[in-house]
């Protein structure tokens, strides 16, 4: 009972309601760090927990009213806060099993421009010292030295309060362009500002990094407190490798050396690389990649033929799955042509632990969300 | 510059049904071996038809696995040659050894079809196969042949004759030793389901006592009806194997629970020594019955169970002291 309720006062994901015609109106995007309190939307919504944005979704109520809702993962675990919930979000808050297949991912690629934004001077959480601007200055470009390590980008343009030391940003050899904004602008004319400079930024073809000024702030702080994030630990699993384990590593490390240490592949070819499989499940292409901070696992699969009868049906993706569906089920009620509806495959959350425990290494997700998708 | 360390070593997520069915293979073969060992010397005869059966069951089960891998034209890791083996291999412990050779082979095949069949049209096996041949075999055949002839029953037999005979036959402890190792180390290995292993064995103990107590059984007897004989095969192989059984933790607790009352009920009330095979037939039979009331988990759902089933005990209980 206890666990229970503590779940629900820190939920995993909280899914905020916000009362905006449009998407455009939501100042954040997919894989946006956002803060506690900070404003979301056009509509004065304020965020209640601390964490990442998964995506932004439509939701239906129950009074057939269709609203969006902005998905942030509690990484903090924070509690709710109570006084920025209104009555719809606290709402909203018990549906927070959102299906996570349904919303956008915050892509890989090195193509897309980075936009830093180092804040908004009226927002309360961001207290601009003028007196300590030039110290913010180099925070922030030791920060954006070890993004461009992180997050490789062949454009970032940051857009800067009043105050902050220009010229150290000019003698950078960052590809950084730069733009000083007033301190008095709003997210409406940051808005605005970003789609004048990126022409259909905001469609889902043609996407862009926001990086605000909370996960800026974070990042310097541990820069100035000589904890800079060169080393993080990475989980190298699966089938594929020769000998899976735990590593330390520094950020920027190529993943040639990783297989070097994990003792080659276990195949000639192996089935597939994901990253951070638990959570993210981005599907790696190419090994020609360095580790970014953001890379805590590394999930490769042997390539090996699955016959109809592999499930043997231990049910230890039952016990695991955290939207206490039955994958089991639906796995064997897939193979028989049997109907699945009954199993409310709807509530996957697309996590991929049911195929990660599985130890017949079915994939049980595809399975699941097939089951989804068709509906019987 | 290299600057990776590796900090602890992570158990590969292949600990597959792979390895699950080789261990099961490999038990079920140092089965069939000290099986052999006891035959020989209780009986030259049941030695000759444990190793005929066991023989003729392995040849016509890979047989049959490499010629369905020939017809269809796809290749077939070793793997897939397991779960045959392990079928023949259980079916000649568990069948008389004046089986005619060609009931064996029939059974065999039976078992292997009905396995696929199972398969294809239910997505899993509703009921052990295995079990349910070896019924149709008991049906046919216990008028001609003493079914009990086998090498699971000798030492029951020695055991019910004196209690003292279960401790000075060497041979026959080897066995039971055998078996609680294997109990032990596949669960262990988790090739089969702790939980319903103990579970089904404590209730089963428990319905012994009770129904044992209360119509003037022996409740020596009663255990030892319950505990030897086909009984550790059933509690071993049979019982706890997922195949056949529920996959959410609430399902396998009622699962264990039905499948230790009907083994405490068959020891106690009928004189069959098959009963405790019967009783998982019957509980298998009731899987997709039970499995059928949950379609999703929750939290306080196992605990709910063991408060239900806490409930039926003393229902069971009072039921008889009433009586």
């Amino acid at each position: 009972m206890i666990s229970t309720f503590k779940s629900f006062m820190q939920p995993r994901y909280v899914a905020l309601c916000v009362d905006v015609e449009h998407d455009k109106d939501i100042f954040f995007r997919a894989g946006d760090a956002i803060a506690l309190g900070e404003t979301i939307a056009s509509c004065g919504a304020r965020s209640t927990v601390s964490g990442t944005v998964n995506g932004i979704v439509k939701m239906h109520r129950a009074d057939n009213c269709e609203k969006h809702a902005v998905l942030i993962e509690n990484d903090y675990r924070d509690r709710v806060h109570p006084s920025l919930a209104s009555r719809d979000q606290a709402d909203l808050v018990r549906e927070y099993f959102v299906p996570v297949s349904k919303l956008e991912r915050f892509p890989f690629d090195r193509e897309m421009p980075l936009i830093v934004d180092y804040g908004f001077a009226n927002e309360p959480f961001v207290n601009i010292d003028r007196r300590h601007a030039i110290e913010h200055a180099d925070a922030c470009l030791a920060a954006l030295s070890f993004l461009q390590v992180c997050f490789p980008s062949k454009h970032i343009e940051c857009l800067l309060p009043e105050g902050l030391d220009i010229e150290r940003f000019t003698k950078s050899t960052l590809p950084l362009s730069f733009r000083q904004m007033p301190a008095e602008r709003s997210p409406e004319t940051t808005y605005r500002h970003i789609e004048a400079g990126f022409p259909n930024a905001f469609s889902p073809q043609r996407p862009y990094r926001y990086l605000n000024y909370f996960s800026l702030i974070r990042m310097q702080d541990m820069i100035r407190h000589h904890r800079p994030p060169i080393s993080s630990t990475l989980v190298a699993s699966g089938d594929g490798y020769v000998e899976p384990c735990v590593l330390t590593v520094r950020i920027g490390t190529l993943y040639e050396e990783v297989i070097d240490i994990v003792k080659g592949y276990a195949v000639d070819t192996p089935k597939s690389l994901h990253r951070n499989a638990l959570i993210e499940n981005a599907t790696i292409r190419h090994s020609d990649f360095a580790l970014d901070a953001a890379t805590f696992s590394l999930h490769c699969e042997e390539h090996r033929e699955l016959e109809r009868a592999d499930c043997n049906a231990c049910g230890q993706c039952n016990d695991i799955c955290p939207a206490r569906i039955l994958p089991a089920e639906i796995v064997q009620a897939t193979q028989s042509a049997r109907r699945t509806r009954r199993y409310k495959s709807e509530l996957c959350v697309a996590c991929g632990l049911c195929g990660y425990i599985c130890p017949a290494k079915i994939d049980v997700k595809t399975q699941v969300l097939a089951a989804q998708k068709e509906g019987r | 510059m290299i600057f990776a360390s590796r900090q602890t070593p992570l158990a590969s997520t292949s600990e597959s049904a792979l390895r699950q069915q080789y261990i099961n293979a490999v038990v079920i073969a140092v089965f069939l071996m000290a099986g052999l060992i006891v035959a020989v010397f209780e009986s030259f005869d049941m030695t000759v038809g444990l190793f005929v059966n066991a023989a003729v069951s392995l040849v016509i089960a890979f047989g049959m696995t490499a010629a369905g891998a020939y017809l269809l034209k796809r290749p077939q890791s070793f793997r897939l040659y397991l779960r045959p083996v392990s079928f023949a291999m259980l079916f000649s412990l568990i069948a008389p050894h004046q089986l005619p050779l060609w009931a064996v082979g029939v059974s065999i095949v039976s078992i292997l079809a009905l396995d696929k069949l199972l398969t294809f049209f239910h997505g899993a096996a509703v009921l052990n196969p295995l079990l349910f041949v070896y019924v149709v075999i008991y049906l046919v055949f216990s008028s001609t042949i003493p079914m009990d002839a086998t090498v699971m029953n000798l030492y029951r037999d020695a055991s019910l004759a004196s209690l003292s005979g279960l401790f000075t036959a060497v041979a026959d402890m080897v066995l039971l030793g055998l078996f609680i190792l294997a109990a032990i180390y596949l669960a262990v290995g988790r090739v089969n389901d702790t939980r319903m292993l103990v579970s089904g064995f404590l209730h089963m103990l428990l319905g012994v006592a009770i129904f044992g107590f209360f119509t003037s059984f022996s409740l020596t007897a009663g255990l030892v009806s319950g505990t030897l004989g086909f009984a550790p095969l059933t509690f071993v192989f049979l019982l706890a194997e997922p195949t056949s059984t529920p996959t959410t933790r609430e399902m396998k607790t009622v699962y264990a629970f039905i499948a230790g009352i009907l083994i405490a009920f068959f020891a106690v009330f009928s004189n069959v020594s098959q009963g405790p095979l019967f009783a998982v037939l019957y509980a298998q039979a009731t899987t997709w019955l039970i499995s059928r009331f949950q379609t999703r988990t929750s939290r306080l759902g196992l605990r709910m169970t063991h408060i239900v089933i806490a409930f039926l005990w003393l229902s069971i209980l009072v039921a008889f002291i009433l009586n």
